[in-house]
Order: C-alpha cells, then sequence, then structure tokens
C-alpha cells in the first residue's frame, strides 16, 4: 500500500504511543503494541453489549497514510457483523462494519472502502468535514466516544 | 482567585495552577464566576490547566484547550471523567463542569 520504509512507520507509531497509553489508562482501554507487525491491538468493554471489544490498528505507511483501522473478533484477527459494535447517532461505525473516518484507511475506496472522495489515503491530513484525528491516541478517543454511543453489537 | 486574572492556559507560577483545598477556593471560584479546568489530550501525556469564565461555552473553551495543545481544525468538545460529551453550545456553567474537574480533549464531529 505505501512505499514508506517500516522503519519509518514504526518510529511514528512509536512517537504517538506514550501519550495513547495514557489515554488509555485514563479510559479503561488495554493496549498491545506489536513493534515488529506494526499491529496495534486496543480493547475494553463494551458495556451495553456485556463483552470486550477489540480494535487492531495496521500501521504499516503511517504516517503517509492512516491506520487500517477494524472492530476483530478479540485475541484474533477474525472480523465480522458479531464483533463490530451497532452506530449509535452520527457514528463513524456503519452498516458495512467500517470505521467510516478520514484516519481509518479501509474508508477510502481504494482500499474496498466507500469513500471516493477524500482524495485517497495519502491526503488523509487534509479531510475536513468529518471527525479530525491526526495521532493515534485521537483515533483511539474518537473509536471510544462513539463506542460509548453503541448501542449493542451489530444484529 | 484574584478577579483580573485572564482566561486561558495557565502555566506554572500562577495563583490558580496548584489547587487550594477547601471551601474557601470553592467560594472565591464561584464568586468570581472563573473556574480551573484540568485538560488531557489523546496527543499528549501531559495535562494543561486552564482559567474559563463559567458563561463561556463548552465548544469555545474546548477550541481554546485545542489551540494550546496544537490541534488544527476539527469539532472540539470535552468529555468528563464519566465518559459524557459535553454539548457545544452550552456554558460551562450550564454544562455542570466544576472548578478543578479533569475534562479530555475530544473531537465531537460525526460521521458521514
Amino acid at each position: 500500500m505505501s512505499a514508506l520504509p517500516s522503519a519509518v512507520a514504526r518510529a511514528s507509531a512509536e512517537d504517538e504511543l506514550g501519550a495513547a497509553w495514557a489515554w488509555a489508562s485514563r479510559h479503561g482501554w488495554a493496549i498491545h503494541w506489536d513493534h515488529g507487525d506494526l499491529l496495534l491491538r486496543a480493547a475494553t468493554y463494551h458495556a451495553p453489549a456485556s463483552r470486550l471489544v477489540e480494535v487492531t490498528g495496521q500501521l504499516d505507511g503511517y504516517r503517509a497514510i492512516p491506520p487500517a483501522w477494524q472492530f476483530v473478533r478479540p485475541g484474533t484477527d477474525e472480523t465480522g457483523k458479531e464483533w463490530f459494535p451497532a452506530p449509535g447517532p452520527g457514528s463513524v461505525f456503519h452498516g458495512n462494519i467500517v470505521i467510516c473516518a478520514p484516519w481509518n484507511r479501509l474508508a477510502y475506496a481504494e482500499q474496498g472502502g466507500p469513500h471516493n472522495d477524500w482524495s485517497g489515503p495519502a491526503a488523509w491530513l487534509q479531510v475536513s468535514g468529518t471527525t479530525v484525528a491526526h495521532t493515534i491516541g485521537d483515533m483511539l478517543a474518537t473509536i471510544d466516544v462513539h463506542l460509548r454511543q453503541s448501542p449493542e453489537m451489530m444484529p | 482567585m484574584d478577579s483580573d486574572l485572564p482566561t486561558g492556559l495557565i502555566e506554572p507560577g500562577d495563583p490558580d495552577y496548584d489547587e487550594v483545598p477547601g471551601e474557601t477556593a470553592e467560594k472565591a471560584a464561584a464568586a468570581r464566576r472563573a473556574i480551573v479546568v484540568i485538560v488531557f489530550a489523546p496527543k499528549d501525556p501531559e495535562p494543561k490547566r486552564f482559567r474559563f469564565r463559567t458563561d463561556e461555552t463548552v465548544g469555545a473553551a474546548a477550541k481554546t484547550a485545542a489551540d494550546a495543545f496544537g490541534y488544527t481544525g476539527g469539532t472540539p468538545s470535552f468529555q468528563t471523567e464519566a465518559g459524557t460529551v459535553l454539548d457545544r453550545n452550552l456554558t460551562l456553567a450550564a454544562a455542570g463542569v466544576r472548578n478543578r474537574e479533569k475534562l479530555e480533549l475530544v473531537d465531537a464531529g460525526g460521521g458521514v
């Protein structure tokens, strides 16, 4: 997806992880960073659904392109409706099980997402008119805000 | 609190920077119609302290905080420790923000 060297992406991600961990400790999330695979796992308890939810962020190419965020079966890479929170009002959680935000690579048409109007993932920092999150901590915080408005898991 | 103290980001050395426990500080804050809040941001491990008028809107106060943390764009608001995102159109008083309350800076924009 990106020609950005892994070492550059790793350095960019790890530069932000201290703040992300601090955020997680304030908000009841657990974060695990896979240094080798550039994969972030973040999990919390989704009270309305009475279950653990986990989101992964694949950070190859970061920050030339945004992470690829998706909800997964906790502890695995399995995706599916049963692991995706249902949207609340004005949510970035979409019925097609995509976190629909410019800071998610998977929201772009180039990656099979619905958005061909954001000028592609490389322009993610210039997109306006929707949620703005330019660091890993801010992305997790936005996921958290929308998760708190989610009434249940996807039916 | 001194009634002439400016609002916005406060730094060490400001008379409101450190908490003065007790009823006196609370009464002074109420009389002055200004509060000090401790704001955390997801991009920064360390919080910052701000003094705001209680008749200032949540949106305006959050924008001041966002600017201080180096955010550009977006729709900043505050999230309480209980997880509630405050209505940007309410004043801090109407939103129930208390003196010395800890708030998280969040983006309140909606999905598309």
